[in-house]
């Protein structure tokens, strides 16, 4: 159903069930369709989005998964969907 | 400068009885009010005197076409505000009227910047930082929270705040954002891609009055030809802050027996007004030549606006020291009638103490011939900075349908108005809503019955 699929993805900590509830709530938020996500897409270089639409978006992911997201956290280089996934993985396992 | 004609050609409302002008208007009509026992979890931080409050329904902001982002986002103050703009805008046969300006039809192009909000309210965003704030300040007992829990699982108190943690753990970065009194307006520019004047008044309980009649002023010299004008209140967060707020102050209704009698403008045995958690009323309003042009189809017109301050207190109004009547001479010098030709007023009536007999011997002394008057505050109680612009919806729907709804729980009067006792039909060419807001503001509107 997605562009990549999940096998592609090598880290143990992202589920598919992250893969899955991450891209879905991108492309909720971001209005994209969801079958033009994968694991390698860049947030800000491949859908464009501008400082409003990422706030936006750490919120939904917050919400989505009762995870904490601060700009800080993120890195300075592009943020792909790995990279979020992860990000979830990590915090959901650290808060048990 | 030639003064224009404006005209009301559309009406939008999220209030207590639920979506629409139409279940606003027959729940006026109906004499019923929305009345409730105030939440279990207030009572946690406050033992109010009050223990009544009118709730809004839990609305499902997706069902109306909002994004997870928008729900997400916007405080509840704006959803609203959307939700009564997009019906009143409906309403007005004008729906995502952005796109006259690029109507290809092209009759009536408007001009995205003679295209306005006036949105008034007294609190904005209030919920936003009530919530964030107590957040903040829990999120460092956290821990200490959690231990206590372990030691006190049966600890409601405990609980609670330890639930709401795990559900609110982090300040929202949009707080600020959905805080300011001016993201309601400008959500509402946003959404509709109007680039002219967008204005917030912020003016207590005659604030959307004050809105509506910036809105009528601006379209009357010619500033715009076309505005979303209303009042938008959202008084709601987990502690009951605001409620809160006005109780320790002795504003509102005291409890009396049966629920729903608490709330008794003009009422002798007045003790106070029903907390509303507020809602959102939105007029359209546009110039007589630009209605026309596009073939819209006006509800009322919009004659006369005042506006006066008392330069007394804060939160007091004082029999001697009010400015009342100027602002009656000014709003009636403004329509350009004499004041015998009014034949119904929308009272300000709150049911608190101080307002009610000021107001009400005020009217006795200033229309001899006994105009028609009622509170549409007994029946929805007060929605603070929505009030005014709820009651401009209510004179509209009266005009328009040559009936009057009741004044709720009048009993034995304070003074002996020509008070409606029914909701009844009643034939009549002007009707006077008159706001007043904590700070001294007075305002007026009068509305005309279109032939």
């Amino acid at each position: 159903m997605y562009g990549t699929t999940f096998e592609v993805a090598t880290n143990l900590m992202v589920s598919k069930d992250i893969f899955e509830r991450v891209v879905s709530v991108i492309a909720d938020t971001l209005q994209v369709p969801a079958n033009a996500l994968s694991f390698t897409t860049k947030i800000k270089e491949d859908l464009h989005v501008d400082s409003m639409q990422i706030v936006t978006l750490m919120i939904a992911l917050d919400d989505e998964f009762n995870a904490e997201f601060n700009l800080e956290m993120i890195p300075t280089g592009e943020v792909t969907i790995e990279w979020i996934c992860e990000f979830v993985g990590t915090a959901m396992i650290s808060s048990g | 400068m030639i003064a224009r004609r404006v005209f009301v050609t559309g009406l939008g409302a999220v209030s207590a009885f639920g979506r629409g002008v139409h279940a606003f208007w027959n729940g006026c009509l109906s004499g019923e009010s929305i009345v409730a026992a105030t939440p279990a979890a207030w009572r946690q931080y406050y033992r109010a005197t009050s223990q009544v409050w009118s709730p809004l329904p839990v609305f499902d902001y997706k069902s109306f076409g909002f994004t997870r982002a928008d729900v997400l986002t916007n405080s509840a103050a704006v959803l609203m505000a959307m939700t009564a703009a997009d019906e009143a805008l409906e309403h007005a046969n004008a729906p995502v009227f952005a796109t006259l300006a690029i109507d290809p039809a092209g009759a009536t192009p408007l001009s995205r910047y003679r295209a306005a909000v006036f949105i008034g309210t007294g609190l904005g965003g209030a919920q936003a930082p009530f919530e964030n704030y107590r957040a903040h300040l829990l999120a460092g007992l956290k821990p200490r929270l959690d231990a206590l829990r372990e030691e006190l699982p049966d600890d409601e108190y405990l609980r609670e705040h330890t639930t709401a943690l795990q559900a609110h753990p982090r300040v929202n970065p949009l707080v600020i954002c959905q805080t300011m009194p001016n993201s309601i307006s400008a959500s509402l520019g946003i959404r509709y891609k109007f680039h002219g004047p967008n204005d917030t008044t912020c003016h207590a309980c005659a604030s959307g009055t004050v809105a509506i009649g910036h809105a009528y002023k601006a379209i009357r010299n010619g500033e715009i030809d076309f505005a979303i004008a209303g009042g938008v209140e959202h008084l709601n967060d987990r502690a009951g802050g605001a409620f809160m707020g006005f109780d320790r102050l002795q504003t509102l209704a005291k409890p009396r027996g049966d629920l729903g009698t608490e709330n008794r403008p003009f009422d002798k045995s007045r003790s106070g007004f029903l907390f509303s958690e507020g809602g959102a009323a939105t007029l359209i309003l546009e110039s007589e030549s630009f209605a026309n042009n596009r073939g819209a189809i006006p509800l009322a017109e919009v004659v006369g606006f005042g506006h006066t301050s008392d330069g007394y207190s804060v939160a007091a109004i004082s029999e001697m020291d009010n400015s009342i009547r100027a602002m009656l001479d000014q709003t009636i010098a403004d329509a350009a009638i004499d004041r015998h030709q009014i034949g119904y007023v929308n009272g300000h009536g709150t049911s608190t103490e101080l307002n009610d007999p000021i107001e009400a011997r005020l009217l006795d002394q200033y229309f001899k011939h006994a105009p028609k008057v009622n509170s549409t505050k007994s029946i929805l109680g007060h929605t603070i900075g929505a009030s005014g612009a709820f009651e401009a919806i209510v004179c509209t729907k009266s005009l328009q349908s040559q009936r009057v709804h009741i004044s709720r729980n009048l009993d034995e009067p304070i003074v002996d108005l020509n008070f409606c006792t029914a909701s009844e039909p009643y034939q009549f060419e002007y009707a006077l809503s008159q706001s007043f807001g904590f700070g001294g503001h007075n305002a007026g509107l009068i509305f005309r019955k279109i032939d």
